[in-house]
């Protein structure tokens, strides 16, 4: 029972460094932080750079799916309003420090939460998924019939690039821009996503979701208020799905109504399931697994729909909850298991 | 006994449409004794405690919980001031290991839901109590096994167990032994008398076996037909022609 109480305070760097995990993942971040310059391959970066802002959308989405348990189709909202909330905080109030404008992003992101949550937190499974739908649908319309004048309707805003605590990185040629400093700003923010939740999903406060995941009707006996931590989620979810979406905005420089619609919600329900959405790292590989296949599918055949759909339906046949991410560690836990029989 | 109740209800009425469940039902807890409810099915024995608990909204009367009325108030309010029930189908979280169960009751008894950051295995206050309670309830070999997977009867006595990390001042058990083998039950209600013995929790215990009602219970109400039939010692109400005649005879 005494190695549940590994003591915090006194651990060393070579104790650290035997945490194969902790380790494996340092090892990931260097590569990654490498990439760029090591290769100069400019297609690879920018896909790595889009797989990451929906790596973080994805984590963020499975908050509410995995952890408390309530299946939204309106992620979409959260998403759009991240990358709208970027264009609207530079272009019309005129912050343009990107730390700044991502933080007010999150904001933004959270209070949408925070709303659709009060708005949905009574309904539950096909009820909260149609609801979700619902008011996600509600800001694509507004943002398609341009209400209030902000969104330029379907032909979209074009959105200029920020500054960097004063740097005007603005004025970096392109290759440096987006290769060298953007890519490696959203590295940064998806380790510290990554890391941040960790904690926060293995703390009282991510058990309490669970909890309610497992058995509402329980968790509400034993004290605890169900509906609160549900909006809680929801608003801790937005806020990272809208990171997501406003790192993205500024990578393709131009958005439309379409990050509202119905579709982006289903492509990120797709990452989490195709990644497994009964673990932590499922939707970082869900969405790189989603989009990598997307680009193969793509340059072999125009069917690429039907080409995604064919995989998802195979990955959640046979591997369920667990995904990609967990049918992988369960291979490697029996290959492991086999070895030491030998 | 106490001299003020814990826990009294005041002409509590529950309608379902045109069914009156609940009949104006008025009864005194204490909080150091063992209280059994009888009566045949369709007594409203269930529904009078979902009403105390709150799963359900009154229809009329009034509940007082020491000392003040809390007729209105939410679920888990009622389980943050001490009247906590435990249930007929175990209620437990599945996708999660027993230690996880148990340690997630006593995080939420230290309303410590909402803390952040502090891994819950780092966490040494509750690790500890939480070891404590597994080792009272003779579970700490399951510790680590997922429910999903446990005897009937463990899942109950852990279910039972989760609602005594919440140190409550009262306790409802619907029926503590259904689905456990006859053997174990009277072990099972040993484990769980001489807990609330030693913590000083008022129990309530709905149960259809006479022979625990007689050999745990300080005190026994009888419902039938959503009225108190009998609220006395035991002796008095098994002895009871009424009783017997609507009860006892009609082979619950």
């Amino acid at each position: 029972m005494s190695t549940r109480l590994p003591t915090f305070g006194n651990v060393g760097l070579a104790e650290t460094l035997q945490n194969r995990r902790l380790l494996a993942g340092i090892v990931v971040f260097v590569v990654l932080a490498l990439y760029p310059a090591m290769t100069l391959n400019a297609y690879h970066t920018r896909l790595l750079t889009w797989i990451m802002c929906f790596a973080i959308a994805a984590m963020g989405f499975n908050i509410v799916l995995g952890y408390t348990g309530l299946l939204s189709f309106g992620h979409a909202a959260f998403f759009g309003t991240g990358m709208y909330t970027v264009v609207l905080v530079m272009g019309r109030v005129g912050i343009t420090d990107l730390v700044a404008v991502m933080v007010i992003a999150m904001v933004v992101s959270g209070l949408v939460g925070a709303i659709i949550g009060v708005l949905t937190v009574k309904t539950h499974e096909i009820y909260f998924a149609l609801l979700t739908l619902a008011l996600a649908q509600l800001l694509y319309i507004l943002a398609v019939r341009d209400i209030g004048g902000l969104t330029r309707g379907t032909d979209g805003i074009g959105v200029t690039r920020p500054d960097f605590f004063g740097i005007p990185i603005s004025e970096l040629p392109a290759q440096i821009y987006l290769l060298g400093f953007y890519y490696h700003v959203v590295l940064v923010a998806l380790a510290a996503t990554i890391v941040l939740l960790w904690f926060v999903l293995r703390s009282p406060f991510g058990l309490t979701l669970k909890m309610i995941r497992e058995n509402e009707t329980r968790a509400e006996m034993t004290g605890v208020p169900v509906l609160r931590y549900r909006v809680y989620s929801m608003i801790l979810s937005a806020m990272v799905v809208g990171l997501g979406g406003a790192l993205y905005a500024v990578l393709i420089g131009h958005i439309t109504p379409e990050y509202l619609d119905w579709t982006m919600s289903g492509e990120i329900v797709f990452m989490a399931l195709l990644g497994g959405i009964g673990t932590f790292f499922g939707p970082v590989v869900g969405a790189g697994g989603f989009i990598l296949l997307q680009e193969l599918a793509l340059s072999y055949t125009e069917y690429w729909h039907f080409t995604m759909g064919l995989v998802l339906f195979i990955v959640v046949l046979t591997l369920r909850e667990n995904g990609i991410w967990g049918g992988a560690k369960t291979l490697v836990e029996r290959l492991n298991d086999r070895r030491g029989e030998q | 006994m106490s001299s003020e109740p814990i826990l009294k209800t005041e002409n509590v009425r529950k309608d379902f449409g045109s069914i009156v469940a609940v009949d104006g039902v008025s009864v005194e807890f204490y909080d150091d004794e063992i209280v059994g409810i009888i009566g045949p099915n369709g007594a409203g024995k269930t529904t009078f405690t979902n009403l105390i608990s709150g799963a359900l909204p009154l229809t009329d009367g009034t509940i007082i919980f020491d000392g003040e009325d809390i007729s209105g108030l939410q679920k888990y309010k009622r389980v943050r001031r001490g009247l906590v029930r435990s249930f007929q189908i175990p209620q437990i979280y599945d996708e999660m290991t027993v230690f996880e169960n148990m340690q997630a009751s006593v995080l939420s008894r230290k309303q410590e839901n909402n803390r952040l950051f502090t891994p819950t295995h780092r966490d040494s206050a509750s690790v500890s109590e939480t070891e404590r309670l597994l080792e009272l309830f003779n579970l700490e070999a399951h510790a680590d096994d997922h429910t999903e997977h446990l005897p009937h009867g463990v899942r109950k006595v852990l279910d039972v167990a989760m609602s005594f990390a919440l140190e409550p001042e009262i306790m409802i058990l619907d029926e503590p032994t259904s689905g456990v083998g006859s053997r174990e039950k009277n072990a099972v209600m040993e484990t769980i008398t001489e807990a609330a013995v030693e913590q000083q929790i008022g129990l309530i215990f709905i149960e259809h076996d006479m022979e625990l009602i007689r050999d745990y219970s300080d005190r026994i109400v009888a419902l039938h037909e959503g009225r108190v039939l009998a609220d006395d010692d035991v002796a008095a109400v098994m002895n009871s022609e009424e009783v017997n005649q609507f009860i006892l005879e009609g082979g619950v």
